[in-house]
């Protein structure tokens, strides 16, 4: 069972990513033109589970199921979509989860709400402050419950990401 | 108020024409069998620019993974500079005879806000790895509303 466990901002988290990034782009052929650091981890300051989110952006989604096998060689599990379309989402891990994959195609509506809430909350550490708390209430009160601890934070999440994208199109 | 009006005019120049001045001249979109082409329209909101590099040579051809980007300004192609160069693009690319491959250029890599006008991107090839035989092709893209 995943334990939710969520931890304050980790100066290494940048490094992290970027050499998982480095080995991911070898593992899926180059093709990713962008691979964004996403997530919690990616806002500094910012308290979050200790699960490094990346998000490489390809010129054509399909070519990613040809390089899975690059991915389970790196220890990642495929997912598919995993829920959202246009996606292909890998994990690393199992239940001491390390890093999740999200993959979308260049011009994604999915890849610009990551982007777009990543850069809102790195803008507003008033909010990011807000989101921090609001995690590690729930990682409180449903330290084994992780549907939980997640459909908690959902709502949110939503109207913030409405938020977001609104001021990244003007910010562009 | 000096001060501000020499601010205002040159805001109103607008950052674009501020940019330096292309290293090159005219670049051919094919060469040594190897041809380079971008995607010739995009709208202002788009995230990014696709293009392939076809090589219908019978060696394979090495790309080095970057690109510039540089706009016509009155008639002279000015290079857009880039913000953060991602550090993850350490290898060049094998395109073997006979392939092609797809990429593309994600335009908030770059200082520019990408406004209506003609572009042009700059790939480096290489026959060889490893070489300063490299050789450079170019391709054009317009930004446009319509």
């Amino acid at each position: 069972m995943r334990q939710v466990e969520v931890v304050t901002y980790k100066e290494t988290w940048p490094e992290e990513f970027e050499s998982e990034a480095l080995r991911i782009h070898e593992a899926l052929d180059q093709i990713p033109v962008y691979i964004h650091h996403i997530g919690s981890t990616s806002v500094p300051g910012l308290s979050a589970k200790p699960v490094i989110d990346l998000m490489p952006v390809v010129p054509k989604i399909d070519e990613v199921d040809t390089h899975s096998e690059g991915m389970q060689k790196l220890g990642y599990e495929a997912m598919g979509a995993y829920g959202i379309e246009g996606r292909r989402f890998f994990r690393k891990g199992g239940d001491r989860r390390t890093h999740h994959v999200h993959v979308f195609e260049l011009d994604s509506p999915a890849a610009e709400r990551h982007l777009a809430f990543r850069e809102y909350l790195r803008a507003h550490p008033d909010v990011a402050s807000a989101y921090g708390t609001l995690k590690r209430s729930l990682a409180e009160t449903y330290p084994e419950d992780m549907e939980s601890y997640i459909s908690g934070k959902e709502e949110w999440i939503r109207t913030t990401e409405e938020r977001a994208i609104r001021w990244y199109r003007e910010e562009r | 108020m000096r001060y501000f009006l020499l601010l205002a005019l040159l805001l109103l120049g607008g950052c674009q024409s501020g940019f330096a001045t292309s290293d090159y001249g005219s670049l051919p979109p094919t060469e040594n069998d190897v041809t380079f082409q971008a995607e010739s329209e995009i709208s202002p909101s788009e995230q990014g620019v696709r293009f392939y590099i076809i090589n219908a040579g019978e060696e394979p051809v090495f790309y080095d993974m970057g690109y510039e980007i540089e706009i016509e300004v009155d008639g002279t192609w000015k290079e857009i500079p880039f913000k953060d160069k991602p550090s993850f693009r350490k290898r060049d690319r094998k395109v073997n005879p006979g392939e092609s491959f797809e990429s593309a250029v994600l335009l908030e890599e770059l200082e520019a806000a990408f406004e209506e006008g003609i572009y042009r991107v700059i790939v480096t090839m290489a026959m060889e790895r490893d070489t300063e035989k490299e050789f450079m092709l170019a391709s054009e893209f317009e930004v446009t509303s319509s």
